[in-house]
């Protein structure tokens, strides 16, 4: 189904070096246009009314807005829903992060809104459907919110990146992480192996 | 300029979360005195009841001196009926020290009355005569002796990511852990419902070598605590051993082992979280195993992975 929310994506500006305010300041334009995408998509059809809410949740924060690639269409940047919630495509190779010169400008995005360059490195979105392989097939509930709680990848593992607004989403009840989780269960699965984070470049190198 | 940066967004993005995650820990004192390691008004002579153990496969932490200590309540005992994970008894408390010359910190864990566990640690004083309960969110200290001079006392964010979704929460203190220890643990009844062997000796590892043995032992004490099966991290890697064996990691999975254990790249090192540099000693282990499973694969193409 065509979008039917034609507006570009307005020009951002960052706060100091705030990812955070990056991301939500992104979404601003994106999400309507998301939100909208998604429940004509799915028709919000044979969903359990912790899934609808799962899916409310995820429309109405955000979510799509980094981790479904942007395209190009006839109106402009606008998700490619035949990649919902895949996160970096794996056929696009990202090259090198242009340099920034010192100064108030830290961050850099690539065109498909899932590759982001700061002083972290490169961080790519994750890939959130339940692909056994490259997904988040074998992930439990509790994986999933012991991820956002600690803001560690896996609950355990290293630290979720950003622009990914850890802080934000850990505002999330438990009710409303356990209805998210269970909306991506209902995500068709997609192989896409998103590349690992790229470590910032030595200091001096650049 | 671009790491501090990253250290400002990282806080940003991390700090909020801390208190969220980090378990209950009201009620746990402000002093490691009063945890009971120590008998009153002492810094070394130790508690009632508390005795020290030493586990035969240890947790690389930076090159730092440890010491442990556990506390059974009197009348109590652990249940060893699952022998890969064992029960505590309500009131069981543990302690690690941590040393680089000095006393630098000693965490600590407790069974409360109410089944759960909390986990705390205390830092030293700069005189070593007591040592204060840190904040949730951790703390780095400026440590002669410690890699760069920095050492970093976990938050109890941290403690839950190793310790939490752990077979047992308790990690050093087990079947496969405890080695020639055992037998007296179980022989004086502070370890029930272990089989009658054990009375005896202690379980081993498996493995056809001992490098193989020391290897596994490594990964199950570095990393089993994540990578176990059931449950444990959403990847399909195995790393802790079973008392009753178990498969070995495929050759290819030992080599990322081996790579990740060998960065701290913070996206890559492995462990993630509470070392910030490399075990020599791990890493010349699992490249031993390696350059052992090549020789024989090479005698013998058909040979399977070992176990």
């Amino acid at each position: 189904m065509k979008h039917t929310n034609r507006q570009r994506p307005a020009r951002n500006t960052l706060p100091g070096t705030l990812a955070l305010a990056a991301t939500l300041a992104m979404s601003a334009t994106g999400v309507a246009h998301a939100a909208e995408t998604i429940t004509t998509t799915t028709a919000r059809a044979r969903l359990t009314p912790e899934q609808a809410r799962g899916q409310y949740l995820m429309s109405t924060s955000a979510c799509m807005d980094c981790h479904t690639p942007w395209k190009m269409g006839d109106k402009g940047p606008e998700p490619d829903l035949t990649r919902l919630y895949s996160g970096h495509p794996e056929q696009l190779k990202m090259p090198p992060a242009p340099a920034l010169p010192e100064g108030p400008w830290v961050m850099t995005a690539g065109a498909t809104n899932t590759a982001w360059s700061g002083p972290w490195g490169v961080s790519f979105t994750a890939n959130l459907t339940p692909d056994m392989e490259t997904g988040l097939g074998r992930w439990t509930e509790a994986d999933f919110i012991r991820t956002i709680r600690t803001g560690r990848h896996m609950g355990r593992g290293r630290e979720v990146l950003p622009p990914m607004p850890i802080a934000v989403y850990n505002n999330f009840t438990a009710r409303d992480l356990k209805a998210i989780f269970a909306y991506l269960r209902t995500v068709p699965p997609i192989r896409n192996k998103v590349p690992d984070p790229v470590p910032p470049a030595p200091a001096g190198s650049r | 300029m671009r790491a501090a940066t990253a250290l400002t967004l990282t806080l940003v993005l991390t700090g909020a979360v801390a208190a969220a995650a980090t378990g209950d820990a009201a009620g746990l004192p402000e002093q490691l005195h009063d945890t009971g390691l120590f008998a009153a008004g002492q810094t070394d002579r130790l508690g009632e009841h508390v005795q020290p153990f030493t586990p035969q496969h240890a947790l690389w932490s930076d090159a730092a001196t440890k010491r442990r200590w556990i506390r059974l309540p009197p009348g109590t005992a652990v249940d060893a009926r699952d022998p890969d994970r064992w029960r505590f008894p309500r009131g069981t408390k543990l302690w690690k020290e941590f040393s680089h010359g000095a006393r630098v910190e000693t965490r600590y864990i407790e069974l409360g009355t109410d089944g759960r566990w909390r986990f705390a640690t205390y830092a030293w004083s700069a005189d070593g005569r007591s040592a204060r309960l840190v904040p949730a969110r951790g703390q780095t200290l400026a440590v002669e002796g410690a890699p760069s001079g920095r050492y970093d006392i976990p938050s109890r964010a941290d403690c839950l990511a190793c310790h939490a979704d752990a077979r047992s929460p308790v990690l050093g203190f087990g079947a496969l852990q405890l080695g020639a220890e055992l037998p007296r643990w179980v022989r004086e009844g502070r370890v029930r419902h272990a089989p009658p062997a054990w009375r005896e000796r202690a379980p081993a590892i498996a493995g056809a070598t001992d490098t193989e043995r020391a290897a596994r032992g490594y990964l199950h004490a570095n990393c089993g605590h994540c990578h176990h099966a059931p449950g444990g991290v959403p990847v399909p890697l195995t790393l802790a051993q079973d008392v009753a064996g178990g498969p070995a990691p495929a050759p290819a999975q030992l080599h990322d082992a081996l790579r990740r254990i060998s960065t701290r790249e913070p996206t890559q090192q492995m462990p993630p979280l509470g070392t910030r540099i490399t075990d020599p000693q791990g890493q010349a282990l699992l490249r031993a195993w390696l350059d052992d499973l090549s020789v024989r694969s090479a005698l013998n193409p058909s040979l399977e992975s070992p176990r």
